[in-house]
């Protein structure tokens, strides 16, 4: 570093300890060129303390008032970690439904009628709907788990707003 | 408690209306650091709001015996740095129009000092962004080097020399590029 700036620098910030900045005082008074650097930046570091801050743009306050006010899943920003989690999630719902369209149509799928109530409405609405209720049954859970996962992940994004409770 | 321990409980309570004062005190020195650093008015607002979102969001993270400002100009500095390492096509120092920041307005001060801060505000325009950002806060709040160790995560010897290179560049644009204004501060 340039030695006389970071001697100057150091007494105008009060840096020194008490003997140096005496010496530097009494050399400030006897070197013409040296006093001259000194006023210089003596007086910037002045005008620099004086500057005034830039005024905020009006329309600043009501956008950051607005930002918090509206639920976080629809103004956040992804981040690139999450949004491989929707992609993923989007994944495993979109399987889940194949899975079950697939199952569905199969011919291999046995009927195993169901004398339960809701059987018996839907085939008041859709005559001849038969209900593959008992092949269905293993793969429910694997449904369920792919339908939770998009919903968490909503959930944990909206949640994301009130981080600050009891977070310390 | 004081009034800034306050408005902190109450915010964290859940009470928008107390942000919003915080929003109030603090907007315009975090835009003047967003500014100086980001050297345009548009990507500084941006930043600014996007510094005060996430203060409110993370407040639970803020220890209360810290500074409040400092905590918040930490944010402020770190959230204009990931705005520059964002841009797509990097902005050209000498393109950029250095007048941008200066645009102190006064009614109560003698024009020559409003000029003079303008000019000032310009001669920061030409700083590179880490350093404009340096000697703002510095000047600014008057902060201390360890302040600015706590804002940008530096260490004591890493503070202190780019902040030092920071001056000395300055004070080297304003005689290179402003010389009425290094007479005027010479004859002062």
């Amino acid at each position: 570093m340039d030695s006389g700036l970071t001697r100057i620098l150091d007494y105008i910030d009060g840096n020194m300890a008490n003997a140096e900045s005496d010496a530097f005082s009494q050399e400030i008074l006897h070197n013409k060129e040296l006093n001259k650097q000194y006023r210089y930046h003596l007086n910037v570091n002045t005008a620099l303390t004086k500057l005034p801050t830039s005024k905020a743009p009006d329309a600043m306050m009501d956008n950051i008032m607005q930002s918090l006010t509206k639920p976080s899943f629809l103004t956040a920003k992804y981040s690139s970690f999450a949004g491989i989690k929707f992609i993923i999630a989007g994944a495993f719902v979109v399987t889940a439904i194949l899975l079950l369209i697939g199952y569905l149509f199969s011919s291999d799928v046995a009927v195993a009628y169901n004398t339960s109530q809701l059987t018996q409405y839907m085939d008041r609405i859709i005559p001849n709907w038969e209900m593959p209720t008992s092949s269905l049954m293993p793969y429910a859970p694997y449904v369920c788990f792919s339908l939770a996962i998009p919903l968490f992940a909503v959930l944990d994004n909206y949640m994301r707003s009130f981080s600050f409770i009891n977070t310390k | 408690m004081n009034t800034e321990d306050q408005l902190l409980t109450d915010i964290q309570s859940g009470n928008t209306q107390a942000f919003s004062q915080l929003v109030e005190k603090y907007q315009d020195q975090m835009y003047s650091v967003c500014l100086s650093i980001l050297k345009t008015k548009d990507e500084a607002q941006e930043a600014t709001q996007d510094t005060f979102i996430k203060i409110y969001k993370s407040l639970g993270k803020y220890n209360r015996q810290s500074k409040f400002s400092s905590w918040a100009y930490r944010i402020a500095y770190r959230t204009s740095l990931d705005y520059i390492r964002k841009r797509k096509a990097t902005i050209d120092i000498d393109n950029v129009d250095h007048t941008i920041l200066s645009s102190v307005q006064s009614s109560d001060r003698q024009l020559e000092q409003v000029e003079l801060s303008n000019k000032l505000l310009a001669a920061i325009g030409y700083l590179p962004s880490e350093e404009a950002g340096l000697v703002r806060m510095f000047h600014l709040e008057e902060m201390s080097i360890q302040e600015l160790m706590d804002i940008t995560g530096l260490s004591k010897s890493n503070t202190k020399v780019k902040l030092f290179r920071a001056r000395k560049k300055l004070a080297e644009i304003i005689k290179t590029n402003f010389s009425e204004m290094e007479s005027y501060l010479e004859m002062q």
